[in-house]
Parts: C-alpha cells; sequence; structure tokens
C-alpha cells in the first residue's frame, strides 16, 4: 500500500522517484521470497528453516552496511 | 482476540499507558519549540528524533488497541492502514527535504520492510517456536495468500524498473508508475477483500491448533 501512496505523491509533487533497487538486492529478494516459498510449503515448520531466513536476514544487514 | 470486546470502557482506559498520551503532546511541543529556532545543534537533533520516535511508537500502540477491540480479520487492516500512514508521511517528509539524495528512500524502505517481515520476523517465529514446539503447523491456504500478493507487488515495484527501456536505469515514466500503483492497489484491493469478505474462515486462527505462526 505504500507503493500507490508514494507513486501518486510523487506524481502530484513532481519528485523523481527511484524504485529500482541494484542486482545485489534483487538476488536477496528473490532468494527469501523462494526460500520463503519453500519453507512454508508443506504447512509444517521446523527449527531448520527460522536458522536458515535468519542466515539470510543476517546478511542482508550486513551487505547494507558493508556493499 | 474477540474475547475482550465485551470489555468494560474503564478496561479498555486501562490498556492506553500514560506515556502514550503524554509522548505526542511532547513531542509537539518540542516540534514547535524547534521551528523557533531552538535547534541544529547534536543535542537538540537527538531530542528531535527520540520525540519522533516516542510519538512514533505511541501512534503505533493506539492503533494496536483499536485492532485488539476491531477482532481478527479487520484488526489487521486497522494496523496495516496505521502504519502505511506512518511510513508515507516520513517517506515524502524526507523526500521532499532531502532532494535528489533522497529520491531511493522509498524503495529502501520498502525492500527493508519486505526483508524484516520475510526473514526477520518469521525467521525468528519459526525458530522460537520450533525450540518450543519442536514442530508448528499454521493455515496454509493463508500463508499462500498473503505470498502470493507480497511476492507480486515486492518483484513488479522493486525489480521490474530496471529491466524497463522509457526511462533507464532504475526509474518508471510517469504513466509505468501510474499502471505499477494501479497494479499494486489492486493485488492489495484484491487479498483484503479475500481477508475480510471473500475466504475469512481461512485467515482466521482456528481454535484447535493454537500453535500457529504466520
Amino acid at each position: 500500500m505504500t507503493i500507490p501512496a508514494v507513486s501518486v505523491l510523487s506524481l502530484y509533487m513532481h519528485i523523481g522517484l527511484v524504485l529500482g533497487i541494484d542486482t545485489k538486492s534483487t538476488v536477496l529478494l528473490v532468494l527469501s521470497l523462494f526460500i520463503t516459498a519453500i519453507a512454508l510449503r508443506t504447512g509444517r515448520t521446523i527449527v531448520l528453516h527460522g536458522i536458515v531466513l535468519l542466515v539470510i536476514f543476517v546478511v542482508y544487514l550486513f551487505t547494507t552496511v558493508i556493499p | 482476540m474477540n474475547s475482550n470486546t465485551q470489555t468494560l470502557p474503564r478496561a479498555w482506559l486501562a490498556d492506553l499507558p500514560l506515556w502514550t498520551i503524554c509522548a505526542p503532546i511532547i513531542a509537539g511541543i518540542i516540534l514547535g519549540a524547534a521551528s523557533f529556532g531552538f535547534g541544529s545543534s547534536g543535542i537538540s537533533i537527538g531530542v528531535i528524533a527520540v520525540a519522533l520516535a516516542g510519538s512514533v511508537f505511541a501512534a503505533v500502540h493506539h492503533a494496536k488497541v483499536v485492532a485488539h477491540r476491531v477482532g481478527e480479520p479487520y484488526g489487521t487492516l486497522v494496523l496495516a492502514l496505521a502504519v502505511t500512514l506512518i511510513e508515507v508521511a516520513l517517506i515524502v517528509s524526507l523526500m521532499i527535504a532531502g532532494g535528489s539524495e533522497a529520491a531511493a528512500l522509498a524503495c529502501d524502505t520498502v525492500l527493508a520492510a519486505v526483508m524484516i517481515i520475510l526473514n526477520g520476523i518469521i525467521g525468528l517465529c519459526l525458530l522460537l517456536g520450533g525450540l518450543r514446539h519442536r514442530q508448528q503447523t499454521f493455515s496454509l491456504d493463508g500463508v499462500s495468500a498473503a505470498l502470493v500478493a507480497l511476492a507480486a507487488i515486492a518483484v513488479l515495484a522493486l525489480v521490474f524498473p530496471n529491466y524497463t527501456v522509457t526511462t533507464p536505469g532504475p526509474y518508471y515514466s510517469p504513466g509505468q508508475l501510474m499502471l505499477i500503483a494501479v497494479v499494486s492497489l489492486a493485488i492489495y484491493g484484491a487479498f483484503v477483500f479475500a481477508q475480510t469478505i471473500g475466504h475469512r474462515g481461512i485467515f482466521v486462527e482456528d481454535e484447535p491448533r493454537s500453535p500457529a505462526s504466520d
């Protein structure tokens, strides 16, 4: 819901809006969508899934600080 | 969560601690003082930042109380609306103030939100729930609906603009921007419709299988 609001406001106020993310973030975003879809596929989860998702989150934080 | 719709007004007032009422007022006073020129040193900027964070947390707390009162499927809507309003207000005010440097702020914020939800929150839920209950079960239909909507909006809004050729680089042309706004609104609207009216049952927690994480 943020996307439509910000888009319309930026059109209205003539502010340049950058929406694309760089390749590194794209890879991480697609990876986490993929992993989440697989991890939540069966309806039953164990600790392993949580650890993997948290590891990807830590990688995202780390590469945000040190790109 | 529907159980406390019967509570008395007095009990409802008890959900509002004093700081949630004081924080916005204090923040307003600090903002007024700052606009009259008591600002711009490091300490006062810190004070302003703390006041901003305090009033944001107070607003979220108010929204949480309202959401509790409203009940399960619509309560999430109240929270989503409140958080979106806060987020858009912050992004737009920073973009107005920051000029061209802040143009990428919107996509960074949205990306950070998506990553925190997908990896941080779901990961933490699965880890803690897994440690506590060994194996968790949840409503697959609700998860699939939310993930489908989230994946489509995230990829269309964040990845796709890099590959459009009308305006090279990570930008959409105005027409494309309108299209993406309409498309994300349509996806989100369909999700909200399914959540509240169409398929309400798959989103409301069913009682016997309580260790659900979503």
